[in-house]
């Protein structure tokens, strides 16, 4: 395994997870042994979740919820009298909100869990392109890291399609720009190759015709049979 | 984290003993032994005596008429003499312990992370990441690396794939590595 094999197949973050097979994970041992950017690269990752890890076991999980405290006061206003109006009027107005009006808008703002996958390291890659099983028809999400050059204040995404077509995707600024960002992408029924375009402009009014060209991160798209 | 390249003096200041170049030679390969040794599930103090072991038999490899002299494979020699020292180990265990790693499918497990101390200003700067992250990514990485919860079912809890897991670790080891600067 040479030094581009391992960022690109990601093989720190594997073999940390233990995803790696027996000849995979030693392959990238005796790559790490040598390479000093990998050993530092595995050493980082190691320490920040060693760290973690104790600072999780020190912390409880934030889904415990504590038990509320019942007061005498509080309960003595509770008569059976007023409840068991209070009760019914409860119980129908929930009954309206989840036969009615929750359906609704769930039917308007259902999330979705996107198939996800990662152009990260596709500025490592030179030539070569990732490689996506998407499904027909179907959205997916992609991390994406802009080349950051503080000359530029706003950077545009444009994603050229396997016919050329160039579709303006979205524009970030510096804050965002130093961050990974996702971006959503539907292939429609177009597999094939896709480049995603960043420019960048010095000032966010400029002109989008002049930009200059950061880079080009190639992915394949290919379908689920 | 500095980057670090072994050229023929610091070789040859570990073959004349050198303390220094020798303190800094078992810090630095100690952390990568471990991992390697920690990524085949051996109990801890297997994990320590292969360690010393290795790091024993370099140190004369290195001192010895015959041993290496190329600098630039100092790094790939401590591999192999480790990888020696473990088919031994293998080979010295019961019936049940197998002979060759690639016996092995893929164990999915992930590889014990514990360090023995870390330092303070280690734990406030990952806190500083870890406050940064979506309360979500903060629940999956606890899952993962506390709970030790299968993978899958992490995944399947969360909503996410594979992949997010190794994105997710990615970009925190980023920020962290961006915190600790240069």
């Amino acid at each position: 395994m040479d030094h581009n094999e391992a960022l690109q197949s990601r093989a720190c973050e594997k073999y940390l997870l233990g995803e790696l097979s027996p000849a995979l994970r030693d392959a990238y041992e005796e790559h790490y042994f040598s390479c000093s950017r990998c050993a530092v690269e595995l050493r980082t990752a190691t320490e920040f979740l060693g760290a973690s890890r104790e600072i999780f076991a020190q912390t409880p999980p934030v889904a415990a919820a504590q038990p509320s405290v019942r007061t005498a006061g509080w309960f003595a206003w509770f008569k059976p009298a007023l409840a068991i109006p209070a009760c019914a009027l409860l119980l129908l107005f929930i009954g309206y909100q989840n036969l009615v009006t929750i359906p609704q808008y769930q039917q308007a703002a259902a999330p979705r869990v996107l198939p996800m996958h990662s152009l990260i390291t596709a500025n490592t890659l030179g030539d070569e392109s990732l490689n996506f099983t998407v499904s027909l028809n179907q959205p997916f999400g992609l991390y994406v890291d802009v080349p950051y050059d503080p000359a530029y204040s706003t950077y545009l995404l444009t994603l050229l399609s396997p016919s050329g077509a160039a579709t303006p995707l979205r524009a970030l600024n510096a804050a965002e720009a130093q961050k990974t960002q996702i971006i959503t992408i539907n292939p429609g029924r177009q597999a094939g190759k896709y480049i995603l375009v960043v420019s960048g402009l010095a000032s966010p009014s400029g002109d989008p015709s002049s930009a200059k060209e950061l880079a080009r991160l190639q992915f394949t798209v290919a379908f689920t049979p | 984290m500095e980057l670090f390249a072994f050229d023929d003096d610091y070789l040859k200041r570990l073959r004349e003993g050198d303390p220094s170049t020798e303190g800094h030679f078992v810090v630095y390969f100690s952390q990568l032994l471990q991992l390697k040794l920690r990524a085949r599930f051996l109990a801890p103090d297997a994990v320590d005596d292969l360690r010393q072991e290795t790091f024993t038999r370099v140190i004369r490899s290195i001192r010895s008429d015959g041993g290496i002299r190329e600098a630039n494979r100092l790094g790939a020699y401590v591999n192999s003499v480790c990888n020696n020292v473990l088919f031994e180990h293998y080979r010295a265990g019961g019936k049940n312990v197998p002979l060759e790693s690639e016996h092995f499918e893929m164990q999915d497990k992930v590889i014990n992370v514990e360090k023995q101390t870390i330092a303070e200003e280690t734990r406030a700067t990952v806190r500083k990441v870890l406050e940064q992250l979506p309360e979500r990514d903060r629940s999956i990485l606890r899952a993962i690396f506390l709970e030790e919860q299968p993978k899958d079912e992490v995944c399947r809890r969360f909503g996410v794939t594979r992949d997010y897991l190794r994105v997710l670790i990615h970009r925190a080891k980023e920020k962290f590595r961006a915190f600790l600067g240069p």
